[in-house]
């Protein structure tokens, strides 16, 4: 390549910063062809030249030493003055020796950006300039410095650039971070600066060696953002974009990384609804619009079970700017980043952790004597005969004496949970590179206990990824990467399911009034009807398994190539990625023999018989190919108008399938293969799936002056799953920025040093509406035998709808993002309506259900959510104690703008049923006012309970309700609206970090509010400690007691605000406190870094729903029967070498 | 400049390797061409309409509806435990709340099944098909439509007649259509009968056949008859058939029970006349015997299996140790009369005056059916392995052992949990099924119609016909086989007990309690159980033997405790049509006392 060509092509630029041409290169290189290296490299700026030149002018100079190297100058036309000579003779300099000389004594300045070297005017006054440099720097003071800088994690950073405060003189750091400068005299104060980091002020204070930390800042304009299919600098950006760095999410060990996100990004809602080992994972929503689409290194896939060190960044895209993925992006991205290579040094970490994992919640039962004094007084209230009474009162007495070993009080929670789970974590990371290679590798172990200690086996999971980057020509490189995860859940059965049918229906039925031990060793039976007990089928031995082992490999390969010879700034690239995900299960189960000895007779009675153990394979693939071919092309025209475009054609090619095989009528459970089953009871199942997609992308960026920026994106989608004539969708988007900042009246300003005003508009869809439901035909249905075997009928899919299509989402959006007081206090701010229309639903409600079919899925309804984000910061610092405070707060909630629904006659029809106009999560039920503390209120009611047998059925203790409507009749007409649904309409994030000299603390509160559950008190048969203490009795007589009556009536059952709470809530969700060991030991140890922390989840939680032993995060009506989510302590220590 | 050339080939490979990205199809569908002209498919999709017919069970509860614990998979059990039978064993009562605004437990609504089997009509009907084949199979649908409209006319009364399959374009006629009267409906399944009995030519079991059609008219025509009878007229016919109209229903029961009868071939079940114990209860284990008219085939494991047996073994026999799902009521074992001909209901004076029984006078002579029909303390269990104990408490000299063991015996016996030591045994198949007791696993068929029940309907048409003679005959038949003694004549209410007792748990008790309008007194009633005390002097120390231990009995009242069940007789003959159905069609008039 002529880099001639390149000269005059650039020379007519003129930057309105210092650094803006350069990063702007830098970006726009980046952006083009979406390599992970963000920072340009400072290694050729090293590279020593000779130079001998007489008398000439600078622009001479500058073509000699392009010449001699590979140094390319920057500059607009009027920026030297052509007047000026220089005579210089000098071998073996570093370029920015030279320009230090040969720009003594003018107003120039320069910055070196690997080959690049951007020459522009120093604002100050050129004569005062000159008079200040030759009086203060006489010759005979000069002071010859070396230093190291290094990030927070004492990593060195290359390409660092130092200057001295209020001069020309500076440099960059090399590969090693290191850096010597001579500079005018030993009180001079350097400034350090690094793309990210915040700018350092140093004063060398005569030091001779420095060592300079640079602390990252989030908040830096130059911070480079990752968007749909490239990078943008944050300054650039003109969507609401969210995103949170590597540092963030590993801030405490988590085993999935989903949980890490909880309240940390303004806008993304997110609740752990289970704490199991391998299912831990959060849900996410952005504002609350539902399942987001996950893109990994560019292609949908999960984030879950990605080792968190090796994520680079986690972006969320919320508005216009998630456009550019179309039909699927209506409910927002999610773009997931690893790391790759950097060019330096190579840079070996590794990071360790310990955690220990206790539930953050668990009801604790009663014991055998409450417990059956408590069915003792169900029964009684209930009016049912004594005779048939469980437990006498002697029986009652002798659990509680607790002297007969036939009368035990078993703390089941005791015998089969631990205090402490274990979970380790390991994570193995290299990451360097030089000019022509760069690598990122990583190997990461995760081994995760569940908090049984009965053999209950865990989760495992081992990562591993290799990032390579290859400059191959000096137009051509590649990327490939490779990331296998092979996760292994292994867990009894029972405990893989949720809510009822799972382990948690033990817990609520193994019963205190059991021993836990028999004397001859045999199984104990802990349940008089049921299973074996929890700590049977809580045991692998026991009751057998489920496996599942995950296999996820992600392959990808790009090339990139530069066509700056046929088109200045145009870029091309081939992408390539195979996704290949593959599980197999293995479901092995039986019920084992169980016992219970009876010590007055010395009789063992059997308890649970053993059945036949079955075994079910179950092997399903899936096997994604996504296919890009992209080009990109970036310009600056006429100094001030700067353009990029982005053309880019994507296919999508998916196939799923599974195979099952299955035996039952095992004879012996010491074998667990298929062959050994019974051949009369084996069966087998399969099925398979294929889809796929392509898209067309545009877009187009424009910014004048970097003051008025606009981006416009259109993608158009095909997809398999619509029949032709509505397969194909065109989603526009635009987008509007203007930043104030760079106004006059504001550039100046020591107040304001960023403000930037956002305005978007987007129309996007959502196509997750099933395969081909434009077709109907038949599918397997029910069996029915006629003659000897059963066989399936086939029953058809339904009325057909060809014209079904994705939902349409058209999203508005108003921002502003903010930074002032020289970036130490800073903030966004969005607002943003979310119009939703063709939500698929069935005319189901409107027709008559004689219509008799299964009604096709139209596009019918439409929703809007409206909403808005915010989040403010402050960065300060006293002497060596450094703080941020960060906060944010998001707002979100959904309304019904029509659904197809029958015009309800009857108005409390209406007022129930109508979801047009209405909030779609409103939740209704009786509204109640304490309990029944007299016989004389019951008797007093001027309604009854019930129609037929009036208020018979009532009793002191019962919950009494309010008969609204008047009518003198407790009905479903008497139902109001109670309040919000079960997911949080507020989402609260407040982050404290700290930093003192080697120590460094975390504490991140996350909170969600606006919300209700249902509490359920008690499931299966067992009854909590809780409501034992709390429940309404004669001698507790309270009117706002927790619980009513045992054995009450139906009523106390019902759906109303008794039970459903307000579950607002507030955690300290991470705390993490560091030390790093001081570089003098640093040293003596041959490391670059290490750190030893403390770390803590979900170690405080302020909740009124915390009163019934629930946490408030658990899924509504489930709290007490669900794995429940973890409070975790950790101790790790990261290591880099 | 060649690498880029590379570079751009392998793009526009890859490219056009992609090209068919968009040509999918889906690998699970089998489109609606291909079905239509292939006869094995045409079954299929038959058999599809068979499999969503209520046979075995009086609620599509059990298919997919709304938790209700572990009932959701045993809706077998629950036509039982919503009659007087028998009450639900292991948690509370559901009779008192059993029909809501909502439709309540039994609600069944056949419509999409109808849908299908119009549909199925509609499409065979232009078919280039063998003949034959064809009005086979067009019989069949036919009759499984009269039976779907059977189920859903017993429940809410007139209905909304719909022979063709509506589209969306429709008129709003159509699309909202408005109930036919109760008459309506019933004319239309015994005039449906009559012109297909003749083309139902196939016997394979499972299969619809002639004497199913004419078995399902026999008991339709007489629900059409009792309706007349007993029932109001309201809502214009809607609900409710006209008195003068009762006899022509109570002649066309009479008429199809006479012709199945006398030409239909089926015998009653006499295979072991020597135990008739055995007999009646293998009556329902000896599958497709000579007794057995219709009747849903199950095999188990293959798939399409029930639950019964696993639900309903005694406790200890469970393999969760759980079991007797279904708590049979004193009442209904009273019922069973003992074999001299004696009343079954057991003297309260005796239990008063603290009698000491034993097994064998407390039911060694009932009737043979009872030991055939319901397990209780001193049945024996898995051919004599074990005798089941249901004693609670034992009495000795010093007192009442409540807990504990008194001489080696447990204070309580291991199913004193049951709440009435009364179980279903009819259906339960023992034997087998202990080995593997899984959900679906139950293998046993359930008898859709038997000639017993004809002889029933026949019995109880007579009687409303005023041919006594006729029904006599037919009651005898059963009580010889019975081994019970015969009557020289029967009346309304002998007939009525006979029902009770020969076709106890078979489903038909809720439903005949409702035609007959006397649901309202029997659903009533609060029902009891019986407590077994054990008499610690009557056995030796490690000589205990249930049949020979003496026990003496408490009556336990009210054992479903509050509240109270009730059957309120001004609306709960029909079920509700449902506020999301009237609400969705204005043209659907509520049935009386749910507006």
């Amino acid at each position: 390549m002529n880099k001639n060509v390149n000269l005059k092509f650039f020379k007519g630029i003129k930057p309105s910063r210092n650094y803006l041409l350069t990063a702007m290169r830098t970006f726009l290189l980046m952006i083009t062809i979406g390599l992970g290296s963000a920072f340009a490299n400072s290694s050729y700026t090293q590279k020593e030249i000779d130079i001998d030149v007489i008398n000439v002018t600078i622009e001479q100079l500058f073509e000699e030493i392009q010449d001699n190297s590979e140094f390319v100058f920057f500059y607009k036309d009027k920026t030297i003055d052509p007047q000026l000579k220089v005579t210089l003779q000098m071998k073996k300099k570093t370029l920015a020796t030279i320009l230090n000389k040969a720009f003594y004594g003018t107003n120039l300045k320069y910055s070196i950006d690997d080959r690049q070297v951007v020459i522009k005017k120093s604002k100050s006054n050129q004569s005062d300039l000159k008079a200040s440099v030759i009086e203060e720097t006489p010759v005979n003071q000069e002071f010859k410095l070396t230093g190291t800088v290094l990030d927070a994690d004492g990593i060195p950073l290359p390409g660092a650039s130092i200057i001295e405060k209020g001069t020309t003189n500076g440099t960059e750091t090399d590969f090693d971070g290191n850096f010597s400068l001579t500079v005018s005299d030993e009180n001079a104060i350097l400034v350090i600066s690094f793309i990210g980091f915040t700018t350092l002020e140093q004063p060398v204070d005569g030091n001779a060696k420095l060592r300079v930390t640079l602390q990252e800042n989030d908040e830096n304009l130059d911070e480079v953002v990752i968007i749909g299919y490239g990078k943008q600098k944050r300054a650039s950006v003109t969507g609401a974009v969210a995103s949170v760095s590597n540092e963030t999410l590993t801030l405490a060990p988590t085993a999935n990384v989903s949980q890490s996100l909880a309240g940390r990004l303004p806008g993304l809602i997110s609740k752990q609804e289970s704490g199991l080992p391998g299912n831990d994972a959060a849900s996410l929503s952005i504002r609350g619009f539902g399942a987001p689409l996950v893109i990994v290194d560019g292609v949908p896939s999960s984030m879950n079970n990605i080792d968190s060190e090796s994520i680079e960044s986690i972006t969320v895209l919320k508005d216009a700017s998630a456009a550019v993925y179309g039909a699927r992006a209506g409910n927002g991205v999610i773009l997931v980043t690893t790391k790759r290579g950097k060019q330096g040094k190579t840079n070996i970490t590794f990071k360790s952790s310990m955690s220990f994992q206790k539930p953050a919640d668990l009801v604790k039962m009663a014991s055998s004597g409450q417990m059956a004094e408590l069915y003792r007084e169900t029964h009684t209230n209930s009016g049912k005969p004594e005779a048939t009474q469980r437990f006498t009162q002697e029986q009652v007495d002798l659990f509680y004496a607790g002297t007969d070993p036939d009368y035990p009080n078993t703390d089941w929670a005791d015998v089969v949970l631990r205090d402490n789970a274990p979970m380790q974590e390991y994570s193995l990371a290299i990451r360097g590179g030089t000019e022509k290679i760069k690598y990122y590798g990583n190997i990461g172990f995760l081994d995760q206990e569940t908090m049984f200690k009965t053999n209950a086996g865990g989760f495992k999971r081992y990562n591993l990824r290799s990032n390579v980057d290859a400059q191959i020509t000096d137009n051509l490189s590649a990327q490939l990467d490779i990331s296998h995860i092979w996760g292994n859940q292994d867990l009894p059965w029972r405990m893989a399911n949720p809510g009822g049918g799972s382990i948690w229906q033990e817990y609520w039925n193994t019963q205190p009034f059991f021993n836990s031990t028999n004397p001859d060793g045999s199984l104990a039976s802990g349940i008089s009807e049921g299973g074996a007990g929890i700590h049977a089928l809580s045991n692998k031995e026991h009751g057998g398994y489920n496996k599942n082992e995950d296999e996820q490999l992600q392959v990808s390969m790009a090339l990139n190539y530069d066509l700056n010879s046929l088109v200045p700034g145009l870029k091309a690239r081939a992408f390539a990625n195979i996704n290949q995900s593959n599980n197999f299960n293995k479901f092995w189960r039986f019920l084992p023999n169980s016992y219970t000895y009876n010590y007055s007779n010395d009789t063992y009675t059997q308890g649970s018989f053993q059945t036949a153990p079955d075994l079910v394979h179950r092997d399903t693939r899936s096997r994604n190919l996504t296919g890009q071919f992209s080009l990109n092309y970036n310009n600056t025209f006429k100094e001030n108008h700067e353009v990029s475009a982005l053309a880019l054609y994507e296919v999508i090619d998916t196939n799923n399938g599974w195979i099952e095989a299955a035996r039952g009528g095992y004879t012996t459970t010491a074998i667990q293969y298929l062959f050994n089953g019974s051949v009369g009871q084996q069966t087998s199942d399969g099925r398979a799936s294929e889809m796929g997609r392509q898209s067309l992308v545009l877009r187009g960026n424009y910014a004048y002056k970097s003051k008025y920026l606009l981006e416009a994106t259109l993608r158009v989608d095909e997809s398999a799953k619509f029949n032709e004539e509505n397969r194909r969708g065109s989603f526009p988007s635009v987008s509007l920025g203007w930043r104030l900042s760079e106004e006059s009246f504001l550039e100046n300003s020591n107040f304001v040093n960023n403000l930037k005003l956002r305005l978007s508009y987007s129309e996007t869809g959502f196509d997750n509406v099933g395969n081909f439901r434009y077709l109907s035909g038949y599918q397997a249905g029910n069996l029915y035998t006629i003659g000897s075997s059963a066989s399936a009928g086939l029953i058809s899919t339904g009325l057909a709808n060809p014209n079904l299509t994705w939902e349409e989402m058209t999203i508005y959006n108003a921002g502003v993002d903010f930074s002032l007081l020289k970036g130490k206090l800073f903030g966004e701010f969005d607002m943003f309506w979310r119009d939703r229309t063709g939500i698929p639903g069935q005319r189901s409600v409107s027709l008559p259900d004689t219509f008799g079919a299964i009604l096709p899925t139209e596009n019918l309804n439409a929703q809007n959510t409206r909403g808005f984000e915010f989040s403010l910061g402050y960065n300060g610092s006293i002497k060596d104690f450094s703080y941020k405070v960060a906060a944010n707060v998001s707002y979100s909630r959904s309304k019904w703008e029509s659904f197809d629904e029958p015009e309800y006659d009857d108005e409390d029809q209406a007022r129930q049923n109508t979801r047009t106009g209405q909030w779609t999560d409103r939740v209704f039920g009786w509204r109640s006012q304490g309990l029944f503390t007299t016989q004389e209120e019951i008797d007093a009611l001027d309604f009854v309970y019930d129609e037929v047998n009036g208020n018979s059925a009532l009793a002191p203790g019962d919950i009494r309700y309010e008969d609204v409507n008047g009518d003198g009749l407790l009905d479903w007409k008497d139902r109001v609206e109670l309040g919000a649904g079960n997911s949080p309409h507020w989402i609260g994030g407040l982050n404290f970090d700290l930093n003192y000299k080697g120590f460094d603390m975390s504490a991140f509160f996350q909170g969600g509010f606006g919300f209700t559950q249902r509490l359920q008190i008690s499931y299966g048969t067992n009854f909590s400690e809780l409501h034992y203490n709390e429940r309404w009795t004669p001698e507790n007589n309270n009117a706002n007691g927790l619980m009513p009556r045992l054995g009450g009536s139906g009523t106390n059952n019902a759906a109303s605000d008794f039970y459903r709470m307000d579950s607002s809530y507030l955690r300290l969700k991470t705390l993490s406190i560091g030390y790093s060991l001081p570089q003098s030991i640093l040293e003596q140890l041959q490391v670059q870094n290490l750190r030893f922390y403390f770390a803590g989840t979900n170690l405080l939680t302020f909740s009124k729903v915390g009163d019934y032993q629930v946490d408030p995060e658990s899924p509504s009506n489930l709290g007490g029967y669900y794995y429940p989510v973890m409070q975790t302590i950790s101790f790790g220590l990261n290591l880099s070498l | 400049m060649r690498k880029i050339h590379i570079l751009l080939l392998s793009t526009v490979l890859f490219i056009t390797s992609c090209e068919d990205a968009l040509d999918k199809e889906p690998l699970d569908i089998i489109s609606d061409a291909a079905v239509w002209s292939d006869p094995a498919l045409i079954d299929s999709y038959l058999l599809e309409c068979y499999a969503e017919m209520v046979f075995a069970w009086e609620t599509e509860y059990g298919a997919s509806g709304p938790g209700d614990g572990f009932y959701v998979w045993f809706p077998m059990n629950y036509q039982l435990t919503i009659a007087d039978e028998a009450g639900r064993g292991w948690t509370g009562v559901v009779k008192s709340n059993n029909i809501g605004p909502d439709g309540g437990k039994v609600e069944y609504w056949a419509y999409p099944t109808i849908r299908r089997l119009n549909e199925f009509m509609e499409k065979l009907e232009p078919m280039d098909l063998d003949a034959s084949y064809k009005s086979e199979r067009m019989a069949e649908a036919r009759y499984l439509r009269a039976h779907a409209y059977f189920n859903i006319v017993k429940r809410y009364g007139g209905v909304p007649l719909i022979t063709k399959v509506s589209q969306l374009d429709d008129s709003e006629d159509i699309l909202y259509p408005a109930r036919n009267k109760e008459a309506e409906i019933y004319d239309f399944i015994i005039s449906e009968l009559d012109a297909i009995k003749n083309d139902l030519v196939g016997s394979q079991p499972g299969r619809a056949t002639k004497w199913a059609a004419v078995a399902l008219k026999s008991r339709a025509a007489m629900y059409a008859g009792s309706i007349a009878t007993w029932g109001n007229v309201q809502l214009d016919g809607l609900v409710g058939i006209p008195a003068g109209m009762a006899n022509q229903y109570w002649q066309a029961s009479y008429d199809a029970s006479k012709e199945l009868i006398e030409n239909g071939g089926f015998s009653l079940y006499n295979a072991t006349p020597g135990d008739k114990t055995a007999n009646f209860r293998n009556l329902f284990l000896d599958e497709g015997n000579s007794e057995v008219i219709f009747s849903e085939i199950f095999d188990g494991l293959s798939g399409k299996g029930h639950t019964y047996d696993m639900i309903n073994v005694p406790r200890s026999y469970h393999v969760w140790n759980a079991g007797q799902a279904t708590s049979v009521y004193l009442e209904m074992a009273e019922s069973f009369d003992y074999i001299d001909g004696t009343t079954g209901v057991i003297d309260r004076s005796k239990i008063d005056s603290g009698h000491l029984w034993t097994v064998d006078e407390l039911f060694g002579n009932k009737d043979p059916r009872f030991g055939a029909s319901i397990y209780t303390h001193g049945t024996s269990w898995k051919n004599g392995e074990a005798v089941l104990d249901f004693h609670k408490t034992i009495n000795t000299p010093d007192g009442s052992v409540t807990s504990g063991s008194y001489k080696g015996v447990l204070a309580n016996s291991r199913m004193n949990r049951a709440r009435n030591p009364f179980g279903p045994l009819k259906y339960l198949d023992e034997a087998e099924r202990s080995a593997v007791m899984e959900r679906n696993h139950s293998d046993t068929d359930y008898i859709i119609f038997r000639l017993g029940e004809v002889l029933l309907n026949y019995a109880e048409a007579a009687i409303e016909l005023g041919r006594d003679a006729d029904a006599t005959s037919a009651i005898n038949q059963l009580r010889t086989r019975a081994g019970m003694p015969t009557f020289t004549s029967v009346d309304r209410d002998i007939v009525r007990k006979e029902r009770k007792i020969e076709l106890a748990f078979e489903g038909n008790r809720y439903w005949d309690l409702r035609r007959w309008r006397t649901a309202a007194t029997e659903l009533s009633k609060s029902p009891s159980a019986l407590r077994i005390i054990l008499e610690g002097d009557s056995y030796t120390q490690g000589a205990y033997d249930v049949l020979t231990a003496k026990f003496k009995l408490q009556i336990v009242p009210n054992i479903d405790g509050t509240p109270a069940p009730y059957f309120d007789a001004s609306r709960h003959y029909y079920l509700p049509i449902g506020l999301s159905r009237t609400g969705a069609n204005v043209n659907l008039v509520e049935n009386p006392g749910y507006e």
